[in-house]
């Protein structure tokens, strides 16, 4: 067979590859929370490309007027730096590049399954800009007057876009191999990952992004992923000719060798198996504590204790409902500041809630997953059953909210008053109790049901997005009073139109809430229990 | 009061669409007995148990466990152990939390529930990984697991789907000889498997399905001689279950 009827072959394997892959992930998240997030991501990035087209035509208008090279440059770089980061976290967080290919390694050669997931990747990432970025290049052509211009510049864009996506899936895949390799990383990875994400945090809002990406940008420019700000604009008569060539050679020479170093990589994870946590972190032995004089059956401490002991062996699970904290981060320059505005008590009350209940009772019987047999036929009821996980979510997420709300009130500036710290306080109990017996009724209305197979290969069970909306939404509204309250400002400004006193107002909030809550919730309960009770796999 | 039949089910029916998985099975097993429960793949003895275990519901007919209507999943769920097809377990925990929570679960005295866990976990040879999760579990170490699971709490009756699945020859054995101490103990074992030498050995009455149609059923030996002298249970199996002679379209 001749060398190019081979290499065909290969490549339609490798297409083939990438197309099952792209249907995979498309049906696993499909219906999912996920999903909702994509498509918000994906308007916003829109946003962001149609900014960027406009950009390039001034930019295009402006060559021969003010110096352009350098800030191609720039660009380049941040757009190379963008692509990487993003396919460095996706790898490092276990999407991407699977960690378990036996099933394709034993079908094709290792080279073909790696460029597979490689085109895989650089679809995933750059197909929803690539669109962008030749439009781009249209505009910018159009702006300069250089038709040769278009074709270089989506050519030095998109090459750099796949050099961003291979670089940034060989230094993700380092972190896995040095993960899986390190016992010690592994076992403190969930917690490597909240440090690097508050810094990411901290530098984003503290204004010293710049200082920081400074460095990193000039780095690169000045590497040959800069050489591509040359390529583009080589046409306009501005970049240096010798780089521009570099550049082409990085393209056919560096995006294969890059490829290669991701190849070798992948079978460092794939032929090496790493060791699977297996000691067991955190007690067996389960509390027998009274709660509030009354003592839970045995049944509901076992589903107490079983249920935190899986949120702690897998705390990435219960990552979603950090979600929402992204929503506080314009507070954060405050507090980074010292000061804590006197909204702050109230939305930690609604979060710390919102939170409790999202945790262990936002998907009873899809959570329960290859052990929900066994639940149905052991004699536990579904009211104990549900009751326990609402509890599971209590015992911890009310003190914490309550603690966290207090504080913040204590420290609030303005200062608040005496009355209004203690319907903060009230409010913290009221809700989180609302809202775990709101969210037990929204997860057996809309359970996810995730067969156990896909767990373990890409993502954890998320609970389905009907519940999350449906319980956000009830929760949000029955919320409504006491939060227009407990915060300064919805205070005053109720309390003048309505005209009633500061004690009144808060009394009113809280109660109407706690009313609202109390019926709510019931009714919510009561459901989960009947749908536990009479769940059929028909 | 000891009923005198643990399982019975009359004219229990399961549909799925068009699809006929379980057409009017009849069945009375004596408590203290084991019933072989044979049948190609799809001949819907999985349907059947998680019918009679009540996690799904019959189309038409009834059926009763130790007497008790499974309708009624309450009175039901207390008499019986139940081991799916893929074992039940939450990856995160080790074998012992496991069964320690299966048996609070079902409401047993912690202590009482760890003697009873470690003399399970010893005779099946699992327990020095006991204090290991479960995602780190082989196949059969699951399998192993989830046996245990559905008998820790001594039930009367005992549904088991392909229990030997996945296990070594040892283990097979250790589950073979479970199998008839409870049988000898008045537990009454419903067990469907493909192995038929642990069928012919263990079982009291075999009955085979196909295609939703128990199509023989009696003693391992009545089988094998209606298969013709010296006909072993296989030929038997392979007989009853030819779509030639059964004439099914
Ligand atoms: N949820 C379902 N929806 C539709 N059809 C189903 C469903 N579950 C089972 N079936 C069908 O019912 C029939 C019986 O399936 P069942 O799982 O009971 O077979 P089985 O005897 O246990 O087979 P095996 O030996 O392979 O385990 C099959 O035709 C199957 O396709
Ligand atoms: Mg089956």
């Amino acid at each position: 067979m001749s060398r190019s009827a081979t290499l065909s072959r290969s490549a339609t394997r490798v297409y083939r590859i990438a197309r099952t892959e792209l249907v995979h992930r498309k049906r696993s998240i499909e219906g999912s929370s996920q999903a909702i997030g994509l498509v918000i991501a994906g308007l916003f990035g829109s946003m962001i490309g149609l900014g960027s087209i406009g950009g390039l035509f001034v930019a295009g208008r402006s060559v021969g007027d003010a110096a352009v090279l350098g800030p191609a440059r720039t660009v380049g770089a941040g757009l190379f730096g963008m692509a990487a980061a993003f396919a460095a976290v996706r790898v490092a967080q276990g999407l991407g590049l699977p960690s378990d290919a036996d099933g394709l390694l034993t079908t094709v050669p290792h080279r073909e399954a790696v460029a597979g997931y490689l085109l895989t990747e650089s679809i995933v990432l750059l197909g929803v800009p690539a669109p962008f970025v030749i439009l781009g290049a249209v505009v910018f052509g159009i702006g300069a007057g250089s038709v040769a211009s278009v074709v270089l510049v989506a050519f030095a864009a998109l090459s750099l876009g796949v050099l961003g996506v291979l670089c940034g899936v060989g230094v993700g895949a380092v972190v896995r191999v040095l993960v899986a390799r390190s016992p010690v990383l592994a076992r403190f990875r969930a917690a490597v990952g909240a440090v690097l994400m508050l810094a990411y945090f901290w530098v984003l809002f503290n204004g010293s992004a710049e200082s920081v990406l400074e460095p990193f940008l000039t780095v690169v420019r000045a590497s040959p992923v800069g050489w591509y700000g040359d390529l583009g604009l080589l046409a306009v008569g501005e970049g240096d000719l010798l780089r521009a060539i570099g550049a082409v050679g990085v393209t056919l020479v560096g995006i294969p060798a890059v490829g290669k170093g991701c190849g070798l990589l992948a079978g460092q994870l794939w032929y090496r198996r790493s060791v699977a946590p297996s000691v067991a972190s955190g007690s067996s032995e389960m509390g027998d504590v009274p709660i509030a004089g009354v003592r839970i059956s045995r049944p509901m401490r076992h589903v107490i204790h079983k249920t935190w002991l899986r949120a702690r062996r897998a705390p990435l699970r219960l990552m979603y409902i950090a979600y929402p904290l992204f929503l506080l981060v314009p507070t954060l320059e405050d507090v980074t500041r010292l000061s804590v505005p006197a909204y702050l008590p109230g939305v930690i009350a609604f979060y710390g809630a919102w939170a409790t209940g999202a945790a262990f009772t936002l998907n009873p019987i899809g959570d329960e997953e290859a052990v929900l047999p066994v639940t149905l036929t052991s004699p536990v009821g579904g009211r104990s059953v549900v009751g326990a996980l609402c509890l599971a979510g209590l015992l911890i997420g009310l003190p914490a909210t309550v603690v966290a709300a207090v504080l913040t009130s204590v420290v609030a500036s303005p200062p608040l008053s005496v009355g209004m710290l203690v319907g903060v306080a009230v409010t913290a109990v009221v809700l989180p109790v609302t809202a775990t017996t709101i969210a037990v009724g929204a997860g057996t209305a809309f359970p996810r049901l995730e067969p156990a197979s896909i767990t373990h290969s890409r993502e954890a069970v998320v609970p389905s997005a009907f519940a999350f909306a449906l319980f956000s939404l009830v929760f949000g509204l029955v919320s409504v009073p006491a939060l227009l309250a407990v915060v300064p400002a919805t205070h005053s400004a109720v309390s003048n139109v309505v005209g009633v006193g500061t004690h009144t107002l808060l009394v009113g909030g809280i109660g109407l809430t706690a009313v609202l809550g109390a019926v709510a919730g019931s009714i919510a309960f009561s459901y989960a229990v009947t749908a536990f009770d009479e769940y059929y796999y028909d | 009061m000891p009923s005198p039949n643990a399982i019975r089910a009359e004219a229990l029916t399961k549909r799925y669409g068009s699809t006929m998985a379980v057409d009017g099975l009849d069945l009375s097993i004596p408590s203290g007995t084991v019933y072989g429960f044979l049948g190609p793949n799809g001949a819907g003895k999985t349907t059947t148990i998680r019918m009679l275990v009540s996690l799904l519901r019959p189309t038409s007919g009834t059926a009763a466990i130790d007497g008790q209507p499974i309708t009624d999943r309450d009175r039901v769920t207390p008499r019986l152990g139940y081991l799916p097809e893929s074992p039940p377990l939450y990856e995160e925990l080790t074998g012992r939390e496991q069964l320690e929570y299966v048996a609070g679960l079902r409401d047993i005295p912690d202590d009482h529930a760890t003697g009873r866990i470690d003399e399970l976990l010893e005779l099946f040879s699992l327990a020095s990984d006991a204090n290991d999760r479960i995602s780190t579990y082989s196949k059969g170490m699951k399998q192993k697991a989830g046996i245990i699971q559905a008998i820790v709490h001594d039930p009367p009756v005992v549904f088991l789907d392909e229990p030997t699945s996945g296990l070594d020859p040892r283990a097979a054995r250790t589950v073979r000889d479970t199998i008839a101490d409870l049988a000898a103990g008045e537990t009454t074992v419903f067990l469907s498997t493909h192995i038929l030498p642990v069928v012919d050995e263990i079982a009291d009455t075999v009955g085979v399905l196909y295609d939703g149609d128990l199509v023989a059923e009696g003693p391992p030996e009545n089988l094998k001689q209606r298969a013709g002298s010296g006909g072993s249970l296989e030929d038997a199996f392979l007989a009853v279950t030819d779509a030639d002679l059964v004439g099914e379209p």
